[in-house]
């Protein structure tokens, strides 16, 4: 949490949960961003990612009191919308093999929609982008998130094994196997 | 150490998790490794670009939707609590039945009881009027004590008939007669 906020994020879900709306609008500014990298890059797709974003935010809203002040309000939160964006990639998933299987042999193929196209926002190298994107895109579900959440969103190994609840030793095999990976794929970029 | 090993501390390394003897070891076999250092240059740039991926913002729609949706969720709450809403345990339109039924049942009874309370005089009068029956010919639940109240000759005719039904001295034939 950035330091120079006058109200700590624990401060903050703990007064909304008192019922300062205030309090919640703060803790959705400050998270906001944030939470759509991780679940843009997790899924690739913006609008599905914001729906996500949308969601977890809800939840907050609506759940507010399962927020124990045990644990960190950022990985409750990241917690959150890491699951949320798995349920919706397992959905994706099914929706994906029924439409294959529905297909008939005299249907069109389908035409996959570019992404990056509905991304609005500026890259220095949009090549480059996409080509990370795509190699985090490969990666299994459980080093997406944990590179994600390392490299990306700049968490540390203490946070991420409290969001995916998951032990230290296992994160840091993970990120590495991760990295690793990405390392490969990535070979003629670096 | 090993390849295997270096490979699975490489990460440790970068990120300064290895402790001081660790970290000995492993640059003794970077050292010993030529090509290793290769290795872990590539990793580090690819720590690094991923780290200069751009932040992605949200649309400037975001607040007006989240709300809106919020504003939808309670009025859905809402209309789940008056769905939801008992009364004693019931629904209100279970609870309304009941009602109308318990309301019948009392009425009902109610009326079976008055009907009772009428019955059980109307029947003396009845068995009355067998035993005094009305002079005039009149039937139905008089009562012939208000009869002889209301009418003076009453008392007369009472004993006339009472003398007419004791009166069986014409009637009995004694055996001495004959």
């Amino acid at each position: 949490m950035d330091s120079s906020f006058k109200y700590s994020d624990e401060e903050l879900i703990s007064r909304f949960q008192q019922g300062d709306e205030q309090a919640y609008k703060e803790l959705v500014i400050r998270y906001r961003n944030k939470l759509m990298t991780f679940v843009f890059r997790f899924l690739n797709n913006y609008e599905l990612a914001e729906d996500i974003v949308q969601d977890t935010f809800l939840k907050l809203y609506t759940h507010k009191h399962y927020y124990r002040s045990i644990a960190k309000f950022s990985t409750w939160i990241y917690t959150i919308a890491g699951n949320l964006a798995k349920t919706e990639l397992r959905k994706k998933k099914r929706r994906k093999v029924t439409n294959f299987s529905q297909l008939g042999p005299d249907d069109k193929e389908f035409e996959i929609p570019a992404q990056q196209a509905e991304v609005g926002y500026e890259v220095d190298s949009a090549y480059t982008e996409n080509k990370i994107q795509a190699a985090i895109q490969k990666l299994p579900l459980h080093f997406r998130t944990v590179i994600i959440l390392r490299d990306i969103q700049e968490l540390s190994y203490e946070e991420i094994s409290s969001i995916v609840d998951v032990p230290l030793g296992t994160v840091k095999s993970r990120i590495n196997r991760a990295r690793l990976q990405l390392q490969k794929d990535l070979k003629e970029l670096t | 150490m090993d390849r295997y090993q270096f490979e699975d501390t490489v990460s440790a390394y970068l990120d300064n998790e290895l402790n001081l003897s660790q970290r000995k070891e492993f640059e003794d076999y970077l050292a010993a490794n030529a090509d290793t250092k290769d290795f872990v240059a590539d990793i580090k740039n690819t720590i690094e670009a991923l780290g200069k991926m751009s932040k992605i913002q949200i649309s400037s729609a975001f607040m007006t939707n989240l709300y809106s949706a919020i504003d939808q969720n309670k009025s859905r709450a809402f209309q789940k609590r008056e769905k939801n809403k008992t009364i004693f345990g019931f629904t209100p339109l279970y609870a309304g039945f009941l009602s109308v039924l318990i309301i019948a049942f009392i009425g009902i009874g109610l009326n079976t009881i008055t009907n009772y309370g009428d019955a059980a005089p109307g029947m003396e009068y009845s068995k009355q009027d067998e035993i005094f029956p009305d002079p005039k010919g009149n039937s139905g639940n008089i009562n012939p004590d208000v009869l002889a109240i209301t009418e003076s000759d009453t008392t007369d005719s009472l004993t006339e008939i009472h003398q007419k039904k004791y009166n069986l001295q014409d009637r009995i034939q004694l055996v001495k007669d004959r």
